[in-house]
């Protein structure tokens, strides 16, 4: 198990992300369009999360990926403190998984990986 | 139910710095490598000309009510800044379920003919939803 790490998502870092990706999808920046599409606010987008995750491998020292897999599972709000845990599940072939949790332990995202 | 592989879309980009490094600023990544984070093909969609206007209007999706199911990256070769990169989008497969479609697209991003990324995801239209 690789050393957990925590991150927080800001509606400033959604926007960011929206204007650095091109991802304008409405329902992460624009809360008239998140309600419309029944949610209570925006969401963060699955691939900034995957990103984050992305991040976490890197800084778990995996520098070189073969494979990335992301399942997003459920929503991502601003300001939900998070959790990224990661683990080898086969070393000796560089397999891997993270999760992307809430302080609840609802998942937000769960991963595979291969390192390269 | 649609299960045949069809070219939905194709289109080219040059990855350029200024770009590379907003996104990294925008995921708090501090590294100063020339070679491209995991996920920047998403840039490459976006930035390149798969627009979200133009995925949802070649998915005949409501753009109000789309999410992502899954994505899935494979990593043949390195790719670096002022790489010239061509991807071809095709939609592998689309499903109707209780109210919800999914789209099934594979892209393959090429630079000079090569092979160097192949991203399969999943697209989601929720119509009607009053929870997600």
């Amino acid at each position: 198990m690789f050393n957990p790490i925590y991150m927080t998502i800001t509606r400033e870092q959604i926007k960011k992300y929206a204007v650095a990706s091109g991802d304008f999808n409405p329902i992460h920046t624009d809360p008239e369009a998140a309600k419309k599409a029944g949610l209570p606010e925006c969401i963060a987008h699955g691939m900034l999360v995957m990103a984050l995750g992305s991040r976490a491998l890197s800084e778990w020292g995996i520098s070189s990926l073969a494979t990335y897999d992301a399942r997003f599972l459920s929503m991502t709000y601003p300001d939900e403190p998070l959790v990224f845990k990661g683990s080898w599940v086969d070393e000796k072939l560089r397999k891997g998984g993270l999760t992307v949790e809430n302080a609840a332990g609802e998942v937000k995202m769960k991963g595979t990986f291969i390192a390269g | 139910m649609t299960k045949e592989k069809t070219e939905l879309y194709c289109y080219t980009h040059r990855i350029e710095e200024k770009q590379v490094q907003a996104f990294k600023e925008a995921i708090h990544l501090n590294d100063s490598n020339s070679e491209i984070p995991p996920t920047y093909a998403t840039v490459i969609d976006f930035q390149g000309g798969m627009s979200f206007e133009k995925l949802t209007d070649l998915l005949t999706f409501d753009p109000s009510c789309v999410l992502h199911g899954s994505q899935q990256y494979e990593y043949k070769q390195p790719i670096y800044i002022g790489d010239s990169i061509e991807a071809v989008v095709f939609l592998i497969g689309k499903t109707t379920k209780r109210g919800m479609t999914f789209a099934k697209l594979e892209t393959e991003y090429k630079r000079d003919g090569e092979t160097v990324i192949i991203s399969r995801s999943t697209i989601i239209e929720q119509k009607g939803a009053t929870h997600v």
